[in-house]
């Protein structure tokens, strides 16, 4: 029991006896959390016991809320990080980005989860969601949703396995698993592109009750380029964020985060110069020039200029002079223009024309908050014991040697680290370590 | 056995206009020829008293609470509800000549449903024989059949811990065992007739051309949305009944387009990516070789001894 | 007799995906074949390094 108990304090409780470890919780962040999920399980938790009735203003006329618009939709979107820089890495050969990936995994992991759980509370009979196994609506955007949701969580979760495995020191298992990485990275694309173009498909089917400058036929190219513009933005956010409040956690070298956020600033700035672009083609398409002198036509404009050009001139401005700052600005900017988006199609241009508009309950904001709380609580807890803000370099292998690199054994750097380390799936690496 | 020319040119023709007619069915275009032989109900709006009797024989059939007795609610604009499949709203004065007309409203039971079709289990499901139906069991409550109908009829139970949808079933039972649809049987004046879609069409068609100065030139349901099981026709303009404006096209023909492309992007996606992949690596490969600075390698990327074993 | 069109669309839909199904496991191998890998060997160009 005792070497049971070791890997216990060791693993979960980082290296601490359970007395200084209950000391080291009490953190203003942690009891912020605490607050948080003291009002929002309850919130929850009587949700299910009581209904929908009770804890939404949902109604026949708006059928969908908060936690489809946001939790579902908006948590989608903004997870989009995982699979642009996963492409980026390890199909278009960008090395440099390396240390970002698995943050931006993880954190679309947990994105994800956020989303599933955000559908489970929204859904009248949630034990039923199986249901979508055993009888394919296959005429239903829903229907491409949620299979691609599945099939992506799954790959995530796959992804997500890889510094699971370091951290539980199960090399078979990891090498396994690293063989299989291209195919889930091609795998993480594909279905990504499916349903994050899918969710904006959601609304080809209601033509009349989406306001027109956000209803085209082609919502579904925006949505997906959106996701692309959001993903980059979300691995901005966090490569400022996570960097620097897990920066204990780096082994190694530090790598030049601010760097590589001026050049996501370069692909933010030009994916959202398109995509601005494109969002005018939608009117042109439409030829709904003269709604653009509406009220709802100057709200149109400010989530596509405010929130779209912007942010894109913005990252433009930050990268090519160099100013990490702008970068970071145009990133919150174009954060909340993707949040803006979202809602704005589900919820506040959606019955644009009908005389009461929804607004949420408030306890349907306390348990989107709820989730994304437990979503920000879980990456700490993960981010504080697994490799994520590096990798495990007893892992990493020497091509040509076939064995771990010997400096790595003490936790000191071998010259490889400091350029992206080279991981090999050699067998021979098994043998003997 | 020599095939005299006459007769040959005779053949090909037959087989010629039957396969250019084959072809044609096939695209069935004409929306008259759709749902033909479908079960269905004409409204004939000029003929309705407003007694509120399908009301009553509607919940009698499906165990629902007993519509409010109080007359003056035939004023009120009522919708239907989970537990209220067809109502009837009356509209005083609003006839040609001062009369009061009265609608009927319930699911109008589209030859190709937008509900149906945006149920991702199929709980709602179109019958060949007309009716849309509900299978509760295994509806989950994502309520997008709400999102997708442009007549607003699905309702849901919110109230309840096991909610389902709820909306008129056409009597779909009813009509299996022969008999028609509660309504139409209790109906006192004949405003309600039920028969095959193609039937009814043409009666409607036929009241409308032989009394053109009465009725409104249009039977509501011929086209909207594509075409749907239930048929009004009135004597005065539809939207003085409250009756909503719907498009003309098959709701679910809109996402087809986009439903296209998920099979297109699992045939196009797998080669774009590894043609970007494998040019990455061969630039790797060469910058490495050039001996310039030690390329780094991918994460992904196999050497020569463990390569061909990905994904 | 006409059939309902709209309920066409059920079949079809098998028919696309089982195809992209059956294509994404036939193009796994069929990259590899194309790449001229046969086992854990040569990939392209490259002389297969082995110790």
């Amino acid at each position: 029991m005792a070497r049971g108990e070791s890997w216990f304090r060791e693993k979960i409780l980082m290296g601490m006896d359970g007395r200084s470890y209950l000391r080291s919780l009490l953190t203003p962040f942690n009891l912020l959390v605490a607050a948080i999920l003291a009002v929002g399980v309850p919130v929850i938790v009587y949700r299910f016991t009581s209904g929908l009735a009770a804890t939404t203003r949902l109604s026949q006329v708006q059928p969908w809320g908060l936690w489809i618009g946001f939790d579902m939709m908006t948590g989608i979107v903004l997870a989009a990080g995982g699979f642009t820089i996963g492409a980026a890495v390890h199909l278009f050969g960008m090395h440099e980005y390396r240390p970002i990936v698995r943050p931006a995994i993880l954190t679309a992991f947990l994105g994800y989860l956020l989303a599933v759980f955000g559908l489970l509370t929204d859904l009248g009979k949630p034990w039923n969601i199986v249901m979508a196994i055993r009888y394919q609506g296959s005429a239903s955007a829903l229907f491409e949703v949620a299979w691609c949701v599945m099939m992506y969580t799954t790959v995530l979760l796959l992804e997500f396995l890889l510094p699971a495995f370091e951290w539980l020191g199960w090399r078979r298992a990891h090498e396994t698993l690293m063989r299989s990485m291209l195919g889930l990275t091609v795998l993480s694309v594909v279905f990504s592109t499916m349903h994050q173009s899918a969710l904006g498909s959601l609304f080809l089917i209601a033509p009349a009750k989406l306001h027109p400058l956000w209803y085209s036929p082609y919502i579904f190219i925006f949505f997906f380029v959106s996701a692309i513009a959001a993903g980059v933005s979300m691995l901005v956010l966090e490569g400022t964020l996570s960097h620097r409040i897990f920066r204990h956690r780096i082994t190694g070298s530090e790598p030049d985060v601010e760097k590589l956020q001026l050049g996501l600033g370069k692909a933010g700035a030009i994916v959202l110069f398109a995509y601005f672009f494109l969002k005018l083609q939608g009117v042109a398409e439409g030829r709904h020039w003269d709604l653009l002198f509406t009220g709802w036509g100057a709200w149109f404009l400010l989530e596509i200029v405010g929130f779209v050009l912007v942010p894109s001139l913005l990252y433009g401005y930050g990268a090519r002079h160099g100013k990490v700052g702008f970068v970071r600005a145009g990133a919150i900017v174009a954060v909340l223009g993707i949040v803006l988006n979202r809602l704005n199609v589900s919820i506040i241009a959606y019955n644009w024309n009908r005389p009461d508009h929804y607004v949420p309950s408030w306890m349907e904001v306390v348990v989107s908050l709820t989730l994304v709380t437990m979503g920000v609580a879980a990456f700490r807890w993960i981010a504080n014991r697994m490799p994520i803000l590096s990798e495990d370099a007893r892992f990493a292998v020497e091509p040509d040697e076939g064995r771990a690199p010997e400096k790595d054994r003490a936790g000191l750097l071998s010259p490889l680290t400091e350029r992206d380390r080279e991981e090999r799936t050699l067998p021979r690496a098994a043998a003997g370590r | 056995m020599k095939l005299s020319r006459r007769r040959f040119l005779g053949v090909a023709g037959f087989t010629g206009a039957a396969a250019l007619g084959t072809a044609g069915r096939a695209r069935a275009v004409s929306a008259d020829a759709r749902g033909e032989n479908e079960c269905a109900m004409l409204v004939d709006t000029t003929l309705c008293a407003g007694c509120r009797g399908c009301e009553a024989a509607c919940a009698e059939v499906n165990a629902l609470a007993t519509p409010d007795p109080d007359v003056a609610i035939i004023k009120a604009r009522r919708e239907t509800g989970p537990e209220t499949f067809t109502v009837v709203n009356g509209f005083e004065a609003a006839g040609a000549h001062g009369e009061d007309r009265f609608a009927k409203r319930q699911c109008m039971h589209c030859i190709a449903p937008a509900c149906a079709s945006a149920c991702p289990v199929r709980a709602l499901d179109k019958q060949p024989g007309g009716p849309v139906v509900y299978r509760g069991e295994r509806c989950m409550g994502c309520r997008y059949c709400m999102v997708a109908c442009p007549f607003e009829i699905p309702k849901y139970q919110y109230d309840r811990l096991a909610p389902l949808v709820r909306k008129c079933t056409f009597c779909a039972k009813r009509q299996a065992e022969g008999k028609k649809p509660a309504c139409a049987e209790v109906c006192p004046t004949g405003a309600l007739a039920f028969g095959k879609r193609g039937p009814l069409l043409e009666l409607a068609k036929g009241r409308v051309y032989r009394n053109p100065e009465k009725y409104v030139h249009h039977v509501y349901g011929e086209h909207e949305a594509g075409g749907t099981d239930w048929l009004y026709i009135s004597d005065v303009p539809f939207e003085r009944l409250a009756m909503p404006s719907v498009r003309d096209e098959a709701y679910p023909d809109k996402v087809l387009g986009a439903l296209g492309a998920p099979p297109f992007v699992m045939t196009l996606w797998p080669p774009l990516l590894m043609g970007v992949y494998a040019f990455s690596r061969r630039r790797d490969e060469v910058a490495r070789a050039a001996g310039a600075s030690r390329a780094p390698a991918n994460e992904c990327d196999g050497d020569a001894d463990a390569g061909g074993r990905h994904g | 007799m006409y059939e309902n069109e709209f309920l066409n669309v059920y079949a079809a839909k098998v028919v696309e995906y089982l195809l992209a199904i059956a294509y994404l496991v036939l193009f796994v191998g069929f990259w590899r074949w194309v790449q001229g890998e046969k086992a854990p060997g040569s990939t392209g160009p490259r002389p297969a390094r082995r110790s």
